[in-house]
């Protein structure tokens, strides 16, 4: 299935990031300009929702892991939103579990 | 359960990845494989041919990459066989994915993923061929 990137704001300039579908070499090869100009700026705050990804290739982790960096770097906060149980696992195992919540995309919170 | 098997041919060119996929997926499910095979299939598909054509090969003519999927007694059996470089993926170290990320480096994560998620793979060199195979088992 082909990688999406839907873009809103939440109050208090939270960036909100939905992909929808495989994050794979061509899912990368879509996206990942975009998804990377979202995490730029000062201290950038971003929600990365992964509720509709069915699948990640270690190419779509090392997108994911970038984005981290970036927005460490930059004094940002970084979260990986309800991810689905495979996607979730696969986070787990490339030690980015660290990222990941559980919660209401639009709320200010969720659970780690 | 029968042994069936599934033979896939796919060129060294990145965009014949997703049919292969597609491919493995449609065989799967006419056999009720559970969605972790599926997901470990296209993943193992995904990784292990995106490498061949990363680093299997010094000219740029076409080669071919055999997928082969089995499932017998509740096992997936895949392989994967390449006539590229002699190269053990298995002998890389596995990453630290306990560095603070801004440490981390990007890469290098296709092979831990798959050993994390397989029972058990195996490397042969045979005939000049690379060939690679992992195996799971499900309920």
């Amino acid at each position: 299935m082909n990688l999406t990137l839907e873009s809103s704001e939440l109050s208090g300039g939270t960036r909100l990031l939905k992909l929808r579908g495989n994050i794979d070499l061509m899912g990368v090869n879509a996206v990942s300009t975009r998804f990377y100009a979202f995490c730029g700026g000062e201290a950038p705050q971003v929600r990365v929702d992964l509720s509709a990804v069915e699948f990640v290739a270690s190419l779509g982790i090392g997108m994911l892991l970038q984005a981290a960096k970036t927005v460490k770097a930059r004094g940002g906060q970084l979260q990986f939103l309800n991810p689905t149980p495979a996607v979730h696992a696969a986070l787990e195992i490339s030690g980015l579990n660290q990222f990941v919540i559980q919660g209401d995309a639009a709320a200010g919170t969720g659970t780690a | 359960m029968e042994n069936q098997t599934l033979i896939l041919q796919v060129k060294n060119n990145f965009d014949d990845i997703p049919a292969a996929n597609e491919a493995a997926s449609v065989w799967l499910g006419d056999r009720n494989a559970p969605p972790a095979i599926d997901y470990l299939a296209n993943l193992a598909i995904e990784e292990l041919v995106t490498n061949c054509i990363k680093y299997g090969y010094d000219d740029a003519g076409e080669h071919q990459v055999q997928i082969t999927l089995s499932l017998a007694d509740s096992q997936m059996q895949l392989t994967v066989t390449d006539d590229g470089h002699a190269f053990n993926p298995l002998d890389l170290p596995p990453p630290d994915t306990n560095l603070p990320v801004e440490e981390r480096p990007i890469g290098g994560l296709g092979i831990h993923l798959l050993r994390q998620m397989s029972d058990r793979m195996e490397y042969v060199r045979i005939d000049g061929k690379n060939q690679l195979t992992l195996w799971k088992r499900y309920t």
